[in-house]
Order: C-alpha cells, then sequence, then structure tokens
C-alpha cells in the first residue's frame, strides 16, 4: 500500500482546521449554556432549599404558637373554672347564712309568740282563778265568817294607822 | 272629816268605835259613815279624804290576779 504524504498533510490540515472551528463554534457555546444551567439548577435548588428552611421555620413557629395558645387556653379555663368555684362557694355560703338567718329569724318568732301565748294563757287562768275564787267565797263566807274577816281587817288597818 | 267605812256587812258597833278611836288619834274629830257593799267579799276598807285603806278580801283577791297576771 502506498502513503500518499500530500493526502495525509492535506487531512492533517483539514483536522486541525475543523477541530479549531468546533472548538471556538460548537464546544464553547455549549461549555457556556451547560455552565449557565448548572447555575440555574443550583439556584433554583438554594431557592427549594430556602423555601424547605423557611417552611421548617414556619412549622416551628406554628408548633411553639400552638403550644403557647393551648397553653393560655389551659390557663384561662382553669381561671375560669376557679372563678366560677369561688362563686359558686361564695353563693353556697351566702344561702347557706341566709337560710340560717331566716331559721333564727322564725325560731325567735316562734319563742316569742309561744311566750305570748303562755302569758295569755296565764291571764286567762288566773281571770278564771279570780272569778271563781270570788264566788265561791261570795257563796261560802257565812255571817260569822265574815264578822271574823271585817275584825282582822279592822286589826290591819290599825296598824296601818 | 267625813270617814267611809266599807264593809260586806254592818260593822259592829264596837267595831265602828275602836275605828272612829283609831282614827281620830290620827286626824282629829272625824264623821263616820258607813257603807255595806256585799261584792267586798270580808274585809273593810277606810276612807278619809283621799286617803284609803283597803282590807277587803276583794282587794286581796284583784293583788293575787295582778300578781299572777
Amino acid at each position: 500500500m502506498e502513503i500518499n504524504i500530500a493526502q495525509v498533510i492535506f487531512q492533517i490540515i483539514n483536522f486541525g482546521v475543523v477541530f479549531v472551528a468546533l472548538t471556538y463554534l460548537v464546544y464553547k457555546p455549549v461549555l457556556k449554556t451547560l455552565q449557565q444551567r448548572a447555575e440555574k439548577v443550583k439556584a433554583s435548588q438554594q431557592a427549594a432549599d430556602d423555601v424547605l428552611s423557611e417552611k421548617d421555620a414556619m412549622d416551628k413557629t406554628k408548633t411553639k404558637t400552638v403550644a403557647e395558645a393551648k397553653k393560655q387556653a389551659a390557663s384561662l379555663v382553669a381561671a375560669a373554672q376557679k372563678q366560677a368555684d369561688d362563686k359558686l362557694a361564695d353563693q353556697m355560703a351566702k344561702a347557706k347564712a341566709q337560710v340560717k338567718e331566716f331559721v333564727e329569724a322564725e325560731k325567735e318568732k316562734w319563742e316569742a309568740e309561744k311566750k305570748r301565748m303562755k302569758k295569755e294563757f296565764e291571764k286567762q287562768l288566773s281571770d278564771s282563778v279570780f272569778v271563781v275564787s270570788e264566788k265561791v267565797l261570795s257563796e261560802s263566807l257565812d255571817k260569822k265568817a265574815l264578822t271574823k274577816s271585817v275584825d282582822a281587817s279592822i286589826q290591819e288597818i290599825l296598824k296601818a294607822l | 272629816m267625813q270617814v267611809v267605812v266599807s264593809s260586806p256587812i254592818a260593822i259592829s258597833s264596837s267595831q265602828k268605835q275602836t275605828l272612829q278611836k283609831a282614827v281620830e288619834k290620827k286626824y282629829g274629830k272625824v264623821e263616820m259613815v258607813e257603807v255595806v257593799d256585799p261584792s267586798l267579799i270580808g274585809g273593810v276598807k277606810v276612807t278619809i279624804g283621799s286617803h284609803q285603806i283597803d282590807a277587803t278580801v276583794k282587794s286581796k283577791l284583784n293583788q293575787l290576779k295582778q300578781q299572777l297576771g
């Protein structure tokens, strides 16, 4: 086989021209495009990371806020419960005091009424005793007894004089 | 001065004299007026002016009644 030097040189020059042309016209723009794309991807990744970080932070804030809200709600419920219990106890105490006062007042009224009735009864009894005694004495004293009582009274009057 | 002597029965003259002597000893000369009142039950009541000495059974019963009432 015979080597054509001229053909070889021509091929080498031709390859070199094509190599240089491809380097400047294709390789560099493609490389640049790839770099730009990589930067875009990196930026997008960074943005996605930032969004995720922000979401985590928001989740933490949300959890913390919910926990604080729950704590505040529990505190409010406990305070309201305590206030209601205190008010109930206060009202119960007032009601008991009122009932006691009412019972005492009624008891006093009843005692006064009993005393009044007893006094009334005693008065009626003494009136009856007086009437009966007066009647019995008027009917039972004979002249002798009357004279004796007059004598005794005169002695009493003499002492008084 | 008039002295009223009230009693359920008429008092005897000796009783009247005894009373008159005692009253005159203290008040001087008096005129005795007798009143018979059966409602007095027993005893005697002597009224000398505004002064009264009540020793009747009715008066005693009244006092008893007041003490009980």
